[in-house]
């Protein structure tokens, strides 16, 4: 029965089509997001490989600077909002409703048509450098007034501006459903104090893209119309360009967080899965974090230091910039601290979380470095930023998120991936990384998207180097995703807890595709009265009923842990 | 050749030294403790550990605040440290500013305008020893006012004028010293070759220069 179950399951993933083109089911939508931003991973990251081609030597014209900008631009657009954005949203809608006993989100056929709006836009976007005039060629800030119609006349500009706003209410709409689904669709005994840490991740992305997404979208709509239309909004010479600047980073600064916040979640339930402590100071960790979210909105003018902002509104910035790094330092520490004392098994997802934490914090002081007006003047619009957000954003994003489809991937595919094939890939990527990423913070003489520099500038070497880097990380970013890919020809070996994780993911077995829950321990029964860790104690006391309480001499009650190794 | 390095890159190298030790030894910290802990307590093969149920009603939020105020210490007095550095870092309009060039941004080129109706395109020639405010405006997008050896720079956008001041160093008899602008912002198909050249040379060099480009504006328009 059990078996003849599997099966009919393996046959439904890889045979019917139509079932996952009509699935509103939010376990396939999630593997369909992961999917579909890996592709577009694979799509980007080769636009990344031919940049850092055209920049590995002098003088080079492998790229024209036209097509070079187009490459610039498509590779931020992709990489921020159609890659790491919906990865996030991918393993949040695998495992959301199954960490808060949800059945599925709120608004299941809305998530598919989230889904679907995601993907067109992402395929207009990609498709917009085939049209006759190229594509766009603005970079990822598509900054007025170089965005209207008078400096890019192009079809393809057009076409990247729907893009991205079919992609906004791509994400408005997930949003929602996040938001309705966690507020609402939480199973007994899943209350707020209890709510998993990648959950509360989901929240704040959620809360805060609901809030970010639509003044893009409203940007997009009025350069819509300028391009359409013939308004002037953005080629107005009273303000337009600065009109544009303040629209866009009003959301792109929060979007940076939207993009972070469930990479940190995941680093959260694999440090405690896999040091086996609850995060440090669960309270604090998650006021930080709703801190964060808060004043995120508050510092979008950092972006716009050297645009002649008066000296007040500089002060003002500055200051609610390193604001925000007190309790997102908070958050990082909580983080580390959560391995004080720990049992630390070190394997593939622990690992690319630690080296996720080494480049948020590398990554976070040189942004702290940058919120200081005085230095921003030179560091903005130099490579200084873009070794910066890409430690961020190429680091702890994409590693954590890496981690996350590693420490999920027995849940959704009953199988484990290759450990020392990932640990090796995982060392080979972290130090290819570096190697890509760090010369950036010395190049402070080379302005970014600059499709070529002289051999006098004295850049050539560092230039060498981060391409040396880039031609290691990129295939090493695909091998770690070839990895999981080849688990799959096994046949499903893992059992449903194979990491002892804690949460309700792991522990209950609430099948949504099915549509009843499977009542395993974990789900029936009510924790107790004074737990606050989620379901920490919850499943040690229920599904977990092989281990056995103990009370040390102190008087603490816990449990042995032996070790794999002993009967070997 | 060894150029003198201006006033304002000089504060800035100070200002960067001092956050950039504090911030190397805060990540000094944040990773010697992560590596501290992944060593002593990772999971050694064979081992059986106690491990504490979670405390279920204390947090240890007290030891948050701990840090949290230990960081807000640090950057407190970072900020104090930068709002003393900013005036000298040329935020402030300066007090008596000798010249004035009106710098207007194009693609893809910068024109400089000089207080006599003078204009260069791409070549800013400069008396030594002067406080020179720039006058950056654009015509058509946005561009950017990269003074790289000064360490400064500001948009220049089309129907606005944003100002930048720098102090140029002493200049000798008859020395010069080149610097290099650079545009930072992507404005279309010519950003990257988007550069124009500083020369600061000596007050007397500097009339003679301009008197001779006032001579061949008069000729100009005379004939």
């Amino acid at each position: 029965m059990q078996q003849s179950h599997q099966v009919q399951e393996a046959k439904a993933i890889v045979f019917s089509i139509k079932d996952w083109l009509t699935t509103t089911n939010h376990k396939q939508v999630g593997i369909l997001y992961i999917v579909t931003a890996i592709f577009f991973m694979a799509v980007a990251g080769s636009f990344g490989e031919m940049m850092r081609t055209q920049l590995a030597v002098p003088n080079n014209n492998f790229l024209l600077p036209f097509t070079y900008d187009q490459t610039v631009t498509l590779h931020g657009l992709l990489m921020i909002l159609w890659v790491l954005t919906p990865l996030g949203i991918g393993l949040a809608n695998y495992i959301v409703p199954l960490q808060i006993g949800a059945k599925d989100l709120a608004f299941p056929r809305m998530n598919a048509l989230s889904y679907w709006t995601y993907l067109f836009s992402g395929i207009m976007l990609v498709s917009s450098v085939f049209m006759p005039g190229g594509g766009p060629n603005t970079g990822w800030t598509l900054y007025a007034p170089l965005n209207t119609i008078q400096f890019t006349s192009q079809a393809g500009m057009t076409l990247a501006v729907m893009a991205l706003l079919l992609f906004s209410l791509s994400v408005t709409m997930g949003s929602i459903n996040f938001l309705t689904t966690i507020v609402r669709n939480r199973t007994k005994g899943v209350t707020w104090k209890r709510l998993p840490i990648f959950t509360w991740s989901i929240v704040f992305t959620m809360a805060l893209a609901l809030f970010a997404f639509p003044p893009l979208a409203a940007g997009l709509l009025l350069l819509s119309s300028d391009r359409f239309l013939g308004t002037v909004f953005f080629s107005s010479t009273q303000g337009g360009g600065i009109l544009w600047d303040e629209l866009f980073w009003f959301f792109g600064h929060p979007e940076v967080y939207i993009v972070v916040f469930p990479a940190l979640g995941v680093i959260a339930e694999v440090f405690q899965t896999f040091a086996k402590r609850p995060v440090f100071s669960r309270t604090a960790f998650i006021v930080e974090f709703a801190a964060v979210t808060f004043l995120s909105v508050g510092v979008w003018m950092h972006h716009m230091f050297t645009t002649g902002v008066n000296y007040s509104v500089l002060q003002t910035f500055s200051f609610t910039t390193l604001a925000i790094s007190i309790p997102f330092e908070g958050v990082v520490l909580g983080l580390v601290l959560t391995l004080y004392k720990a049992n630390i098994k070190l394997n593939t997802p622990m690992l690319y979380c630690l080296a996720a934490i080494f480049t948020v914090t590398l990554g976070g002081i040189t942004g702290v470095l940058q919120a200081f007006p005085a230095l921003d003047y030179a560091f903005n619009g130099t490579y200084f930023i873009v070794g910066h957000f890409h430690y961020v954003m190429a680091g702890t994003t994409l590693f954590a998120l890496l981690a996350g489809l590693y420490y999920w991937w027995p849940k959704i595919t009953k199988r484990k991936p290759n450990e020392i094939f990932g640990i090796i890939i995982f060392v080979v990527s972290f130090v290819s990384f570096n190697i890509l990423y760090f010369p950036y913070f010395f190049m402070l003489d080379m302005p970014r998207r600059i499709s070529t520099f002289s051999a006098a500038s004295g850049l050539a070497s560092l230039n060498l180097t981060a391409t040396i880097g880039a031609y290691i990380f990129g295939p090493a970013a695909a091998l770690a995703v070839l990895n999981l890919v080849l688990s799959l020809r096994k046949p499903p070996s893992s059992g449903p807890n194979p990491w002892e994780g804690r949460e309700l993911e792991w522990t209950g077995d609430y099948d949504g595709s099915l549509g009843t829950a499977t009542a395993t321990a974990g789900t029936a029964v009510d924790p107790p009265e004074n737990t606050r860790s989620s379901h920490w104690y919850w499943c040690r006391t229920s599904s977990c009923a092989s281990v056995e309480t103990v009370v040390d001499s102190t008087g603490k009650s816990g449990y042995l842990k032996k070790s794999a190794g002993v009967e070997s | 050749m060894s150029q003198p390095i201006p006033v304002s890159a000089s504060d800035w190298n100070h200002f960067f030294d001092l956050a950039a030790v504090i911030a190397l030894i805060a990540l000094a910290i944040v990773m010697g403790a992560m590596i501290y802990f992944i060593v002593r307590y990772r999971e050694r093969k064979g081992q059986t550990k106690f491990i504490p149920d979670v405390s279920l009603k204390k947090g240890r939020a007290r030891d948050s605040v701990i840090f949290a105020s230990i960081s807000i210490i640090i950057l407190v007095s970072l900020v104090v440290a930068s709002y003393q550095l900013t005036p000298n870092a040329r935020f402030e309009p300066a007090v008596s500013k000798s010249m004035v060039i009106d710098v207007t941004a194009y693609q893809w080129a910068f024109n400089f305008g000089y207080p006599n109706g003078v204009n260069t395109l791409d070549n800013l020639i400069l008396p030594g020893n002067t406080t020179v405010m720039f006058n950056v405006t654009s015509t058509d997008v946005m561009h950017n006012f990269y003074l790289v050896q000064f360490k400064v720079s500001i948009e220049a956008i089309p129907g606005r004028y944003n100002i930048l001041w720098i102090t140029t160093p002493a200049v000798n008899g008859n020395d010069t010293y080149s610097y290099n602008i650079y545009c930072k912002e992507l404005c279309g198909v010519g950003h990257t070759y988007m550069d124009a050249n500083m020369t600061v040379v000596s007050q007397p060099a500097y009339n003679q220069w301009l008197a001779s480009q006032n001579a061949t504006i008069s000729s100009g328009t005379g004939g």
